[in-house]
């Protein structure tokens, strides 16, 4: 009997992967880190389509005052409490939001983990809107 | 079912028909409202008469849409595949009912439970004493009852320790856990031996209590079957069907035939790796390691193909409200094939090694004995009850998703030790590569789901589901606002938890348990929502 599973052992071989001295790549379906391109991102007009469906509060908006006194929209993604669901993906009006196959997430600060996007208000001062100039600056 | 004798015999066996105020007949389920003093009688009365088998007790406050305490009791009728949802009006200066301990002793968790967050008193119920909550939860404060709020403060209060017997002289007490050996969930054993034998056994679970039914209250629906999902990681696929199917039903809406079937398919993709798993970490339990790799191996290969056809490894996310989130590419319905047509004749040679393996076979037979009479008493179910004698299976008894066109078997035996539960989910296995090839062959195109705007206030479903370790009950009640105002979900590994201690008495010694509780294969995160 213990010969039968000896065989059946040595048959099936070493299945083990050599990770991480080989990367593993997981399927293009897989739901890992979500990220976002903030240039598309429409949060400081008042959209928090995200925000509403993430259940971990791992999307949060906050209204900031910034040292130079005026206001700012900021837009926390947490990867510590993201459990890559994918309903922002879907929410966002505006494609900002992809899931990516990345499953690597390892940070040495927990800070590292939160990814805060800053939108200042635009500058119109120039009589330009404003978007182009400058919309994500990153914190 | 003929609905006028139902109705007679049950007024009848309550002395009057004032007792029964209301019997509500639904395309499954009979709803009878009832008053408490009446409860006994009905509840041995459908148990005599009707075979009814006892399902799940849980509690409601009303308040404020109605001054008032509710008591839901449901039965599965599986001669009529239907149910029978018993419904008690109770008033909130002193919500009580009378115990079913003494006929049922089934319902002891389930009538703590609704002592410790609703409130409501069992008359008579032999020990009460906490379950879930904390030890140092405070008195007086219901986690179930309205006026407490899912994320408000709870001051801790003094805590308060379930103190067991001391051990007499001779006799020791080994406590295991929480923490121990092995990536396992948190529970306390109280082991109590003479010499090598174990005689009794204190178990102590409930360390991941996390309110998932109160979190439930007022959230937005695409949201609820993330709840679901994560009652246990490893049935999520089966509680986030159960909740999609009591929203389905609530909202009337009618499934796409190919997400029925693909649900199917995927429900059983998610048995039979938790049953190719059980099988491992027996065999790490009796020290049969090359078995337990290559059942490992099975069970990882399976994990692999549910990340690459539906992006996660346990299935999360794919059943929403009205049917599937994604469907199945033929690509994917490929590589389902391909891995049933290697696994159904590997996993033929592998349990037959397995159980002609006189190491691993002497540790189970015989050991751990649930013997038919207590799995009844209290109504084990899954394969565990179906390896003590009970023979039920929501799958055939109850159909929901595609089961009712398809040929599946049940296995039933009736020793009850750990090699009978052990066979009983192999064949399971088995049967769910016949499902997984049916499923496969009548797989039609078509859309996968129906969208679900709006829920109807004041409405009400129950869904039962097989999940891999067997009965799994939502309930969801629709506020006024179209919210949900209630949601009940009771895992199956809750109900056989209870029955659990009963198999460790009974010439089993210390180094038996470990086999007793594999051959189980309960989930801690399953007991408790």
């Amino acid at each position: 009997m213990v010969f039968s599973w000896i065989r059946r052992g040595l048959r099936t071989g070493v299945l083990t992967t050599r990770y991480p001295a080989v990367q593993e790549r997981l399927p293009e379906a897989f739901r890992g880190k979500p990220i976002m391109d903030a240039s598309r991102c429409i949060a400081e007009q008042g959209c928090n389509a995200c925000v509403q469906v993430c259940l971990p509060d791992a999307l949060s908006l906050q209204t900031v005052v910034e040292s130079a006194g005026n206001e700012a929209t900021q837009l926390v993604l947490d990867y510590a409490r993201c459990v890559a669901c994918g309903l922002c993906v879907s929410a966002c009006p505006q494609q900002a939001l992809r899931m990516t196959n990345e499953y690597e997430l390892a940070a040495s600060r927990r800070e590292d983990l939160r990814m805060v996007t800053l939108f200042a208000p635009p500058d119109t001062s120039d009589g330009e809107n404003g978007k182009e100039e400058n919309n994500g600056r990153y914190a | 079912m003929d609905l006028i004798h139902f109705c007679t015999r049950l007024s009848s066996a309550c002395g009057s028909s004032e007792e029964i105020k209301a019997v509500r007949p639904l395309e499954d389920e009979i709803v009878v409202s009832l008053s408490p003093a009446s409860l006994l009688q009905t509840v041995r009365t459908l148990r005599e008469e009707f075979a009814a088998t006892f399902v799940d007790l849980f509690g409601l406050d009303q308040r404020p849409s109605q001054d008032a305490f509710q008591l839901h009791l449901i039965f599965a009728l599986d001669n009529e595949q239907s149910r029978v949802h018993l419904v008690i009006d109770l008033d909130t200066e002193r919500p009580a009912f009378p115990s079913l301990m003494h006929d049922l002793p089934a319902t002891d968790w389930y009538e703590r439970e609704v002592w410790e967050e609703p409130g409501i008193q069992p008359e008579g119920h032999p020990l009460l004493r906490r379950l879930r909550l904390p030890p140092d939860w405070p008195q007086g404060i219901y986690p179930h009852r309205s006026s407490f709020a899912w994320s408000q403060n709870v001051q801790a209060a003094e805590p308060h320790h379930i103190q067991l017997e001391s051990a007499p002289e001779g006799v020791v007490d080994y406590p295991l856990g929480p923490v121990r050996s092995g990536v396992v969930e948190s529970g306390h054993y109280t082991l109590r031996t003479v010499g090598e034998e174990l005689v009794d056994m204190h178990l102590q679970l409930f360390y991941k209590h996390r309110g998932i039914e109160k979190r439930a209250e007022g959230l937005p629906l695409p949201l609820l079957p993330l709840l679901a999902e994560r009652i246990s990681g490893a049935s999520a696929f089966a509680h986030s069907l159960a909740l999609c199917q009591a929203l389905e039903s609530i909202a009337e809406v009618e499934v796409p035939q190919r997400a029925l079937y693909l649900r199917t398919l995927l429900a059983e993709l998610e048995r039979l790796y938790n049953h190719l798993g059980y099988q491992a970490d027996l065999c790490q339990a009796t020290g049969l390691v090359v078995a337990q790799a290559q059942f490992d191996i099975w069970k990882e290969r399976i994990l692999r193909l549910n990340a690459a056809i539906s992006g996660h490894r346990y299935l999360f996310g794919m059943n929403v409200p009205g049917g599937l989130s994604r469907d199945l590419s033929e690509a994917s319905l490929d590589m389902v094939r391909g891995l049933t047509a290697t696994l159904q004749p590997d996993l033929e040679s592998l349990g037959k090694l397995l159980f002609d393996s006189p190491s691993h076979r002497d540790r189970l037979e015989g050991t751990g004995i649930l013997t038919p009479q207590d799995a009844l008493a209290y109504c084990a179910v899954g394969p565990i009850g179906r390896a003590s004698g009970v023979d039920r299976d929501l799958r055939r008894d109850h159909p929901y998703a595609a089961y009712a066109d398809i040929d599946f078997e049940v296995p039933v035996l009736q020793t009850g030790d750990a090699l009978a539960r052990a066979r009983v989910r192999l064949e399971e296995a088995k049967q769910s590569l016949r499902i997984i090839d049916q499923a496969l062959e009548r797989l039609a195109a078509g859309s996968i789901a129906v969208p679900i705007e709006q829920l109807p206030a004041g409405e009400s479903a129950l869904s039962l589901v097989e999940s891999p370790r067997g009965e799994s009950v939502h309930w969801l009640l629709v506020g006024e606002d179209g919210r949900i105002r209630r949601y009940r979900a009771r895992p199956a590994s809750f109900a056989n938890w209870q029955a659990f201690p009963l198999a460790v008495p009974g010439h089993n010694i210390l180094t038996d348990f470990p086999v007793i509780e594999q051959s189980f294969g309960l989930s801690f995160a399953g007991a408790d929502c």
